[in-house]
């Protein structure tokens, strides 16, 4: 049986508007918005049904972990209702503020504890940072290979076969396992719940540990630190390119824009 | 965007009323409302086929998201769910269009009379709820979209069949025990889902003159010999809600699937008990997608130098809105928590429990029209024009207005628990009782 584990993540919604987001420039931290509900990180939301896909042709069990200093249990849960079998919440005040490789410390440690497996997936990035450091880095602290940007995985006698999304198409490669995927929105969206398989979810037992369970010195593996926080400013500016044709305004809009240095 | 998180999302849904399962519910049920039905709440209506837009959407919340089974009970593969998990439900999808909440919420009803007789104990419901289940629950619980009716209203007696005064006896289709068959004849009209029903839970009379002892309900599969319906009406809105006469023609059916006298009445006097917390619910769903448009819309339009929100004049009217969102949802989940606990509350049928589901019921929808129109004058003309997804509330609200038996009735009905009211349809200067 394969064991697959998938790292999930719980962001504010990315799909908030953009005037719900509010930072604190001199404690360089993003404000809570409000009215803006947390959800699972869409990208880790693919890696859930990538995995799901996986367990639909071989005979797998998957468990989501997934850490923050506090989760909300509901929004978790959702991985349990869709098919996942277990779920391990790793929850510690200590873990407020953290980054990308302490999270990776921490997920590493989790899934050494959790013992045996083939495969692990995350999410490319989360849709909070866009940093894409921890999937390779967890892949980096368990020493397995690992294959990034993935739209398409499949299976086979202990290897998995990757379709790696690229600029200008994509290519294929191949791992022994375990390795670690990140898989990317073009394999597709996570498959609804039911309101039987909600209701199933809900009775399901989970997991807890906390930062004494996984033995990872948090105030040492912090590297990186924020030097600024700022909302970039954006300038529009609307010009109307005069004409007496729709021909002749597109020659000057084409002119325009080599002015501009454009095209 | 229902942010479960927030203090103030905390304070409408208290956890004294909704656990933690039923949090996971309407937190689907509101992404699936802002995902399927925000983006076209403008165009239902003019999906008159139902084929390009309101099928679709209805399929993904009746199979793919299996609440067409919510009132089926779990040893026939159903979700059996409680009436809060229910009531937050339709104030999500209430929320985005009342024609598809309603929709829904009928095919749940018409399966509650079997599921009500089937958890109590009496065993004559029991065996007929079984007969029921045994036969109809397979094409419910399938992957094939399904519809269920209560088909109870007719041409002269709508909300005087919902009247528990006049005992059945304004029932006009009439049911006749031949042989090991029921044969219905008469006429409905009106029931929502009625024309596109797989089960009609049909109200028949066996004779109107025995009142209680002859009332009986019939469950009747589609299509069948002998019935037959009229075209769908044309309504102000509301096109995912179909509503249609049905004919009965000597329609046969087997013995089991009947049941009659006053054990048949109680279950139907606690069939129509179960929709008050849910349509409350629906009423302030609406509520609240208008009163959403208006924030967004007031916050934006600046008159007389700043956004129309700021103005204190609307601003009372907005916050008005907000009063009664926040008394009728707390009105709708303490109801439905008590329907949930019945053994505490006492059953759904009680002469107090009927006045409290009216109560709250009639508070809520007697609300809507007169406070969106309020909102609908924040806007101006904007908030007629359909594509701007206000007007089509205040014609939602005008019909939450009116169902199960209308505000009037709730009046009568919640009376009854401080007097003996007797507003029955018949006596002197009414109707005179079938002789």
């Amino acid at each position: 049986m394969l064991n697959i584990i998938v790292c999930a993540k719980v962001v504010t919604d990315p799909e908030a508007p953009v005037s719900t987001f509010k930072i604190d420039p001199e404690g360089r931290r993003v404000l809570p918005a409000q009215g803006v509900p947390p959800v699972l990180n869409p990208y880790d939301e693919n890696c859930l049904e990538a995995a799901l896909r996986i367990k639909e042709l071989h005979q797998c069990k998957i468990t989501v972990i997934s850490l923050a200093r506090s989760l909300p249990k509901a929004v978790v849960k959702k991985c349990l209702a869709v098919g996942a079998d277990d779920l391990v919440v790793l929850e510690d005040d200590l873990f407020e503020d953290i980054d990308g490789n302490t999270t990776a410390c921490l997920l590493a440690a989790a899934i050494r504890k959790l013992g045996e497996y083939d495969l692990i997936l995350a999410g490319r990035m989360a849709a909070d940072t866009n940093a894409g450091q921890v999937g390779p880095g967890v892949a980096e602290l368990l020493g397995i290979p690992s294959v990034t940007v993935a739209r398409k995985i499949e299976v086979n006698d202990g290897r998995v076969k990757v379709e790696r999304v690229l600029a200008d198409g994509h290519e294929v490669v191949e791992a022994s396992m375990p390795c670690l995927i990140t898989v990317s929105h073009e394999l597709g969206e996570l498959r609804s719940a039911t309101v039987k398989e909600l209701m199933a979810a809900q009775k399901q037992p989970f997991t807890t540990w906390q930062a004494r369970d996984l033995a990872v010195e948090i105030s040492s593996s912090k590297r990186s630190k924020a030097l600024r926080l700022y909302k970039p400013e954006r300038e529009v500016t609307c010009e109307i390119v005069a004409a007496e044709t729709p021909e002749e305004a597109g020659a000057n809009l084409a002119l325009k824009l080599q002015q501009l240095r454009q095209i | 965007m229902l942010d479960q998180t927030s203090q103030w999302y905390k304070l409408q849904y208290p956890e004294c009323f909704v656990n933690e399962e039923q949090r996971m519910m309407q937190k689907v049920f509101a992404d699936f409302t802002d995902r399927e039905i925000m983006p076209v709440r403008d165009k239902l209506d003019d999906d008159v086929t139902h084929e390009e837009i309101i099928t679709p959407i209805l399929k993904k919340l009746q199979v793919d998201l299996g609440c067409q089974k919510n009132a089926i009970p779990k040893d026939y593969g159903g979700n059996q769910l409680p009436l809060v998990a229910c009531a937050l439900k339709q104030e999500q999808i209430g929320r985005g269009d009342y024609g598809i909440s309603m929709h829904s919420a009928c095919t749940e009803w018409g399966w509650v009379p079997v599921m009500l007789a089937y958890l109590s104990p009496p065993p004559t419901g029991k065996a007929w709820a079984k007969a029921v289940l045994d036969e109809f629950a397979p094409r419910f619980v399938g992957n094939e979209l399904r519809v269920a009716c209560v088909n109870m209203s007719e041409t002269e007696s709508a909300c005087d069949i919902e009247n528990p005064l006049n005992e059945s006896r304004t029932v006009g289709v009439r049911a006749k025990l031949e042989g090991n068959e029921w044969v219905i004849n008469g006429n409905k009209f009106w029931a929502s889902n009625a024309g596109i029903a797989d089960l009609n839970c049909v109200v028949c009379n066996m004779d109107p003159r025995q009142g209680i002892d002859a009332f009986t309900l019939i469950y009747v599969p589609e299509p069948l010999p002998g019935v037959s319906h009229g075209k769908f009406e044309v309504k102000c809105g509301m096109q995912s809600d179909r509503n249609t006469s049905t004919y009965f023609d000597n329609v046969r059916v087997p013995r089991e699937w009947g049941i009659q006298g006053p054990e048949a009445w109680a279950i139907f006097q606690n069939t129509l008990a179960a929709p008050m917390p849910l349509n409350s619910a629906h009423a302030v769903g609406i509520l609240q997608g208008a009163f959403d448009t208006l924030l967004e819309y007031t916050g934006q339009r600046v008159a007389g130098g700043k956004p129309i929100n700021q103005h204190l004049s609307a601003a009372a009217i907005l916050g008005e809105m907000a009063s009664v969102i926040t008394v009728g949802r707390a009105a709708f989940l303490e109801l439905a928590h008590e329907y949930d606990h019945m053994d505490i509350y006492g059953p759904w049928d009680s002469v107090s429990m009927v006045a409290k589901g009216h109560a709250v019921h009639v508070f809520t929808t007697g609300k809507l029209p007169e406070l969106i129109l309020k909102g609908m004058e924040l806007m101006g003309s904007y908030g007629y024009v359909r594509e701007n997804h206000y007007e089509k509330y205040y014609r939602d609200a005008a019909v939450a207005k009116l169902v199960l038996g209308g505000v009037q009735l709730g009046y009568f009905a919640t009376c009854r628990q401080f007097y003996d009211l007797d507003y029955s349809s018949f006596g002197p200067g009414k109707l005179q009782k079938p002789a």
